[in-house]
């Protein structure tokens, strides 16, 4: 239901419906803001890379042929841009200057659950790309492939890869449910 | 259900618990801002190359038609010998004005300089639609 919206949304967009492209920024903001901020930290910076994001979907809308979903699509474009603009920044700042306000405690957002404060805290200890994989995995639902196709990785590569943070995180996740 | 599978299950049910991270309230109104001055750039943009394919076709259009004034001034009026030591921009000259030496006609300068014309806007009428697309 949803890729057929997206498609009908895209076509909208492209006859020249500009709001029918504001759905598609409301149904996609949080997973593109997600992805960004996990390879951006700073608050500011990732929503400014975010808009860069649907604003560069938005001028290429018309290379976009159905191949991938819209959503795979938009991912790779917003994982490649985060990605460039980290590699632009000098690594004196890197993580940095994380925002304060932004800085999670582990009982953030009414966390109590220990399982969920456990998860969180390995994902920011991850490295950003693994941290990625798994969030769009798990998180987002995509498959093997699709990973690899945002990320520009291997789908062998994607796989082991999941293989080895899937364990390691339920392993965790495991001795805090068997006490 | 395999050991692999059931993790699968249970990381993903964690997962999708997580809240998860958002923008700012009025992150939809920017980016829409943004999209509509896009596209008014992106018509301006289109015009500006239009705009320059044309001056480059016309300028092209000149620099052929003044090779083959050139050539017929040389040699109707005998005022320049090709053969002394020319600028560059000269030895230019004389270079494509020698093409029209061989067919010695004025229809062939014209014809060359309105195929130049008519070549380049194709090309740019193909870029503007390979952009459009």
């Amino acid at each position: 239901m949803t890729i057929i919206d997206d498609i009908n949304f895209v076509e909208r967009t492209l006859a020249g419906d500009t709001e029918a492209f504001s759905a598609l920024v409301e149904r996609y903001r949080s997973m593109v803001f997600s992805i960004i901020v996990r390879i951006v930290p700073r608050q500011q910076d990732a929503e400014d890379i975010a808009q860069d994001v649907f604003v560069k979907a938005f001028s290429s809308l018309t290379r976009f042929r159905g191949e991938a979903r819209f959503s795979t699509w938009l991912c790779r474009i917003a994982y490649t841009t985060a990605v460039s603009h980290s590699r632009r920044q000098r690594p004196d700042r890197a993580g940095s200057e994380i925002d304060e306000q932004y800085a999670e405690p582990d009982d953030a957002d009414g966390l109590i659950d220990e399982r969920l404060q456990i998860l969180r805290r390995l994902l920011n200890q991850m490295p950003p790309e693994d941290a990625t994989l798994v969030s769009l995995h798990y998180r987002y639902g995509k498959q093997i492939e699709e990973v690899a196709a945002i990320t520009g990785l291997s789908a062998a590569n994607v796989k082991v890869r999941l293989h080895r943070i899937r364990k390691k995180l339920y392993q965790e996740i495991n001795e805090i449910e068997n006490g | 259900m395999d050991n692999t599978q059931y993790q699968d299950d249970r990381l993903t049910q964690l997962f999708r618990q997580l809240p998860e991270k958002q923008p700012s309230g009025d992150f939809t109104a920017q980016v829409m801002q943004r999209v509509m001055l896009e596209r008014q750039y992106a018509g301006k943009r289109q015009r500006t190359l239009r705009m320059a394919g044309y001056v480059a076709a016309g300028c092209c259009a000149v620099a052929v038609s003044a090779a083959g004034a050139y050539y017929y001034l040389a040699r109707w009026f005998r005022f320049l010998d090709i053969s002394i030591s020319l600028s560059p921009v000269k030895e230019g000259f004389a270079n494509i004005a020698s093409l029209f030496a061989t067919a010695n006609h004025r229809i062939f300068a014209i014809g060359l300089a309105a195929i130049l014309l008519l070549g380049a806007d194709l090309l740019i009428q193909y870029a503007l639609m390979r952009r459009e697309k």
